[in-house]
């Protein structure tokens, strides 16, 4: 009963980060929008998010840290929405089923395409703070490790459901 | 699988339905179905045991090893 509790506030919770990315990606987007026609805009393009140098600097290295961001934010939303799915199928009476192996391997393969494209943007922003001297933020980069994790969650599942399926027919 | 189960050959020999058995033995129609059509990984002794008993038969009457020919 406490773990199904625990598991219904997940799903909300998952629901809440799927959106509250998305939001984020149509904030980001947006205001690069607006930034075309009014350079203060990039200053503050989410929160504390200020790639005004980048603009000052060059159009198409802003442009393309820009994509690159909201690219990796799409993504961490696809994975919010894959794990909401993930808690809205969990039965705890038969947990090991053929989706949810399905569903954690596409959340690792996610994860991992996340952890490309972090890299490929903290390459790019070293990159540019060499050339040029902007200080960059850099992005977290244990994106591996819990692809990682979630592909031996995944393989333990799997044989979870072959052990559930010979123990269904045993008679 | 190469073992069989002839459940059904010795239910036809003692003249009993799928109902009956079940009855007997205490076991779901369908898990005596999914013994009869050869779907079940594994059986219990004491399964076993009871079909045995109820069919008055042995177990090897039940089960039968079948080699797989490969072309």
């Amino acid at each position: 009963m406490k773990t199904q509790t625990i598991l219904s506030i997940m799903h909300f919770l998952a629901w809440f980060v799927f959106i509250a990315l998305l939001i984020k990606a149509g904030a980001i987007l947006t205001t690069y929008i607006i930034s075309w026609f009014n350079d203060i805009a990039a200053e503050k393009m989410y929160f504390d998010l200020d790639l005004s140098m980048y603009k000052a600097y060059s159009s198409i290295h802003y442009s393309f840290i820009v994509f690159n961001k909201v690219v990796l934010i799409i993504a961490q939303a696809y994975v919010a929405l894959l794990m909401t799915d993930l808690l809205k199928g969990f039965n705890l009476t038969n947990p090991f089923n053929n989706s949810t192996v399905r569903l954690m391997e596409k959340i690792c393969f996610s994860i991992l395409v996340i952890w490309a494209l972090s890299i490929l943007h903290n390459a790019y922003l070293k990159a540019l703070e060499n050339a040029i001297g902007i200080s960059a933020e850099y992005l977290d980069g244990s994106y591996l490790l819990w692809s990682a994790l979630v592909y031996v969650l995944a393989q333990v599942f799997k044989r979870g459901v072959e052990i559930q399926t010979e123990n269904q027919y045993t008679i | 699988m190469p073992v069989i189960i002839n459940l059904d050959v010795m239910m036809a020999k003692r003249k009993m339905s799928l109902n009956e058995l079940s009855e007997k033995v205490g076991i779901t129609l369908s898990n005596l179905s999914i013994l009869k059509t050869g779907k079940a990984k594994a059986i219990r002794f004491s399964t076993l045991e009871l079909i045995c008993e109820v069919l008055e038969c042995q177990p090897g009457d039940l089960l039968e090893y079948r080699k797989i020919l490969n072309n």
